[in-house]
Order: structure tokens, then sequence, then C-alpha cells
């Protein structure tokens, strides 16, 4: 049946930020599709000018307090790659179960509290606290972990202290990491018990999908998270160092964040594209998991991406069990850090929650930063989640869904990506005409 | 289970949103009895519950901007929080103060909770209070010590 459909929401809800979405379609024909983001814009590539190179981590973390250490470690990243710092085995481990935290904590948070809402029918998470009161819980508790895990490792909860350029100033102890081990090998039950509730809901997952171009880290030693080079699903592998030729990134007038794209109008980024395009390094569970829920390469649904979250989970916990077993076995030794700055360029590429992170730094021969570019998961995703709507709605309308909801499926659509568009609009030129 | 936690929340660099954090600093150099601790406020919302199921009475500091003259100080028990934001607009960064007391009364978490503040002067960019708030500090803190030890 051929209706107008008139949809104007602003500030969705349960996202991180400030989105709107504008759907007008007129006798069936679909005039206009917009996800827009008024959200302020933050500054940091502008506040990074003239900066020491021993500030820059502790400035970019602040961008964000869920993924702060992401930030943090993709700065310490793009200083090391300029000064050509090398790392030793024992600090790789540490920021590999550092960000390991983030990533517990991040996902496990999204999916309770801001996915669960969604598949359950209710409008946020406060009622599951009398009716699911143990994902509510498992929520909180895996919460508490990877804040632990962060306060252990980096020194607090929040924007870690201890991570610098070429290592750490303090490591944490070796009873400090036994008793980390224990609370991951007790969280495996709550993974479990989360798995248990999604699966009982999977088939409340919207069956959407629409043929997407993925990109992520890659990485030929293992799944990567804080090393590798770059993944395009439709054209192939980059070093790191050109980002610039995968990420490109443009403005458009609704938005105060900057889109991007690569072969296509759009890329995604985020737990989706890392399993589509690095399936085989996922733990025996991770795929195990996986493939209960017949998620497999290349998946095309971006709802899928929660449960790509999920199958990460399981992952992230069972392999910072085994990197804490593999820094006790050496030993923590002490490190003693050598910068010498210099002049030059230098990238980080890191995998977040949200997707691959770029932090990229230009040097002066006093190691004061000249200039730098920031491109957020998020930022990388906008273009995605409008082409996911530009394709979705027409066919909504086809199948006469109601207006109310097709503006909560728009919703949902923009919440499966988990994005966080405070950190997406970060720098905005501006020319008076 | 400690009789009494004081929570100090703020920003250290959005000037007299710090005064949480000034009062805590400014209550460890008091001697004070061994059933109230008094913690860093480096934390999520998600740590208060933490902290509720720690203590019978948690006090929270925090700058309130509720309308009244600055240097203003509140004091009230959570029960008389009347309304709370719109529960679908939480996500996890503005999950907020209202939200998680919520939170802690479904999961029938019992402890009392005070919530002490004072009404900021500026919250601009700085790290340092307005002098008004800062010379409300010492005021502020026999507050919190009279509530946290009497109540």
């Amino acid at each position: 049946m051929k209706k107008d459909v008139n949809i104007d929401i602003h500030h969705v809800t349960r996202v991180e930020g400030h989105g709107n979405i504008v759907v007008n379609a007129v006798n069936g024909d679909l005039k206009e599709v917009k996800w827009e983001i008024p959200e302020s814009p933050r500054f940091f590539e502008a506040m990074l000018q003239g900066r020491s190179w021993r500030e820059a981590s502790h400035i970019t973390s602040r961008i964000c307090g869920i993924c702060s250490t992401g930030h943090q470690l993709a700065s310490l990243r793009a200083t090391e790659d300029a000064f050509g710092v090398k790392v030793s085995r024992q600090t790789w481990l540490f920021r590999k179960l550092l960000s390991y935290g983030e990533f517990i904590q991040s996902h496990v948070l999204h999916l309770c509290f801001l996915v669960l809402p969604d598949l359950l029918g209710v409008e946020s998470v406060i009622p599951l606290v009398d009716t699911h009161p143990e994902a509510v819980n498992i929520a909180l508790r895996m919460k508490k972990l990877g804040n632990d895990i962060a306060d252990v490792v980096g020194g607090r909860a929040v924007h870690p202290i201890t991570p610098c350029v070429g290592g750490f100033t303090k490591f944490p102890e070796a009873r400090e990491l036994k008793t980390l081990r224990t609370k991951l090998a007790d969280s495996m039950g709550d993974v479990k018990e989360l798995t248990k509730l999604v699966k009982a809901l999977a088939k409340k997952i919207p069956d959407f999908e629409r043929d997407t171009e993925f990109i992520s880290l890659t990485w030929d030693k293992e799944y990567p998270w804080i090393d590798g080079d770059i993944r395009s699903s439709d054209a192939g592998i980059i070093s790191y160092k050109d980002y610039l030729k995968f990420a490109n990134e443009f403005v458009i007038p609704e938005s105060t964040a900057k889109w991007a794209k690569n072969k296509r109008s759009s890329y995604m980024v985020g737990a989706l594209a890392r399993v589509n395009n690095n399936f085989s390094q996922l733990s025996d569970s991770a795929k195990k998991l996986a493939k209960e829920f017949s998620l497999k390469p290349i998946n095309s649904n971006p709802f899928m991406n929660n449960v790509a979250q999920l199958v990460e989970t399981i992952h992230c916990v069972e392999d910072s069990i085994a990197t804490i077993d593999a820094i006790l076995k050496k030993g923590i030794e002490e490190e003693t850090v050598n910068v010498t700055p210099r002049a030059g360029r230098g990238v980080g590429a890191v995998e977040v929650p949200r997707g691959i992170l770029f932090h990229e730094y230009t040097y002066d021969e006093k190691g004061n930063i000249v200039s730098a570019n920031l491109v957020i998961p998020t930022n990388q995703n906008h273009a995605n989640i409008e082409d996911d709507m530009k394709a979705w709605v027409p066919k909504m309308i086809k199948e006469d869904t109601a207006q109310n909801e097709i503006a909560h499926n728009l919703e949902m659509l923009v919440r499966a990506y988990d994005p966080c568009i405070s950190c997406s609009t970060h720098f905005l030129k501006v020319r008076f005409e | 289970m400690k009789k009494c936690i004081i929570v100090g929340l703020g920003n250290p660099y959005r000037m007299d949103d710090s005064v949480g954090i000034v009062a805590v600093d400014e209550l460890k150099k008091n001697d004070l009895p061994s059933s109230v601790e008094v913690r860093d406020g480096t934390m999520d919302e998600f740590g208060l519950l933490d902290l509720m199921k720690q203590t019978e009475h948690l006090v929270i500091i925090d700058a309130i901007s509720a309308g009244k003259e600055p240097g203003t100080i509140y004091n009230f028990d959570s029960k008389e929080i009347k309304s709370m934001p719109n529960p679908i607009s939480l996500s996890l960064h503005t999950f907020g103060l209202a939200g998680v007391i919520e939170m802690a009364r479904r999961m029938k978490i019992h402890s009392k909770i005070t919530i002490v503040g004072i009404e900021p002067q500026s919250m601009e960019a700085g790290e340092e209070l307005t002098p008004l708030i800062s010379s409300k500090i010492s005021e502020l803190v026999d507050r919190i010590k009279n509530i946290a030890i009497n109540q």
C-alpha cells in the first residue's frame, strides 16, 4: 500500500551523543532519508597542536570515558611510530590486557543496557531490573571486571595513568594479576548466562541485510586488537601507515562529524567487521558461539554486530587469562624506557570496541605536535548507517510497516552500531565568507 | 559493612564542578570515626552502586545547580527526589545519578543515600574553585561531617 511517511526523531535514545533521523516518503516514494549529527564539535585535533609528545596520550584519552584506553593506546602507537620506538613483549602483553578490559566492559554493557531493552520491547534498562535482574547484575559485574583490569594494569579505571610512550611507568604486581585471573575465570559463568539470554531472543534480531564493505585491522599472528595492517573486505590489505587510502573522510552539511567512504559510498567498522575479516583467528569457543548464531563471514546484517560483540567478549575473557598466564610465566620485569623525540609522522591504528581507530601525529624536532588527524570508528560508520536506512526504509514501506514501527526500527539500527557520537565530532573547520 | 562512606564527584578541570573532589581532599585531613570512610570519586555512575552495597549510608558530594544563590549549600535524602530524567534517554555515557538511584531502589539496595552539594558560581574551564566557593569549603565540610557522623 502506498502511503506517506514522515519521521523526524530528535536525539535518538539509548545512544551516546546526539543524532537525528529524518525520513520523508510521499505515496510510497522515498524522498529523503537522513542521519544527522548535531553534536557539538570537540576540537581535539586542534587542541593537540603545539603539545608535547608526553601529553598526547593523556589529552586524547579524554576524548571518551568509555574508550579512553583505546584512544590512549592509539596515541602511544602513533608517537612510537613517529619516533621509531619499539616496545617489549611484556609491554605488548600488558597493553593487550588493558585493551581487553575495555572491550569486556563496553561490549557487555552495550548488550545488556542498550540492546536487550530493544529485544525485550522495553524503553530502557530500568524495567529490566525487575524483569531480568540477572542481565543487569551480569552487566554490572562485567563492568566492574573491566574497570578492575584497567585499575590494575593502567593505574585507574578511567583515563589510565601508567601507559606511556615506550612502555609503562609502573607495572602491576604478580599477586594483583593472579587476583584478576581468578575474577576472569569466574566471569565465564556470566558470559554463558548472557549467551543463553541473547540466544533466547535471537529470533527478535531484525532480518535485514545490505551488501557492505567491512574495514578492520588484520594481523597474521592473531585476532587483531592493537597490531596489524588494515583489511577491507572489498579492497584487500594495506599498511596501517597508508590508512588514508581507505579512510576517506568527508564533510556533509547535516553533520558536525565527518563521514567516511572507500570503495562504496560507505563502509562499516566494529565487531562485525572484525569478525567478518578475521573469523578464523577467533578462539575456538568464540567460533563455536558464532556458529550457534549462524554468524559466519561475510555477514551483512548490521544487527549481527551485537552478536559479534558477544562472540568477541568470550574471546577477550579467554585470551585475557592466557595473557596473564604468559606474563606470570616469564615473571614481571622492570623496564627502562628511553625515548628520543624526533621530527616525523607516525600513525597508530588500533581496534576499540566500536571499530578501527586511527591517530596520526606529525612532530617537529623538539617532539611537539605540528598537526594531528584522528579518525574515529563512529565517524567511519555514519555514512553506513544512513545507507542502511536508505535501503531498509523502502522495504519497510513496501511491507506496509506502520510509521511508528519504521521509526523504532531505525532507532534500533543506530543502536546496533553502538555509536559513540561525541567521540566522532572532534573537528570542524569553519570558513567565513 | 561501613556505617558511612563519603564520596566526592566532579570534574577537576571545570572550576566549581570540582567542589566534590576538593571537599573530599579536605575531609581526609580531618579526624573521622573509623566507621566513616572517605573515597575518591574517580568512577562511573555504576561504581556508586558498588559503594551503596558496602555501606549503610552513602554520602555523595557534588556541585548542585538548583537555581539558588551561588554558594548555597544543599543536603537532601535521595528519597526526596520526586522525578528522574526520562528513562528512555539513558545511555552508557549519561546514565546520571538519578538513574543510578532508581536502579538501586529497584535492586533493593537499602543503604541510605544523602546528597550534599553547593550551588556553583562558575563551571567554565579552569583548575581552581571560584573564590566564593573556595570560601565555603569549610562550612561544606562541617555539614558533611555532621551528616556522616550523626545521621
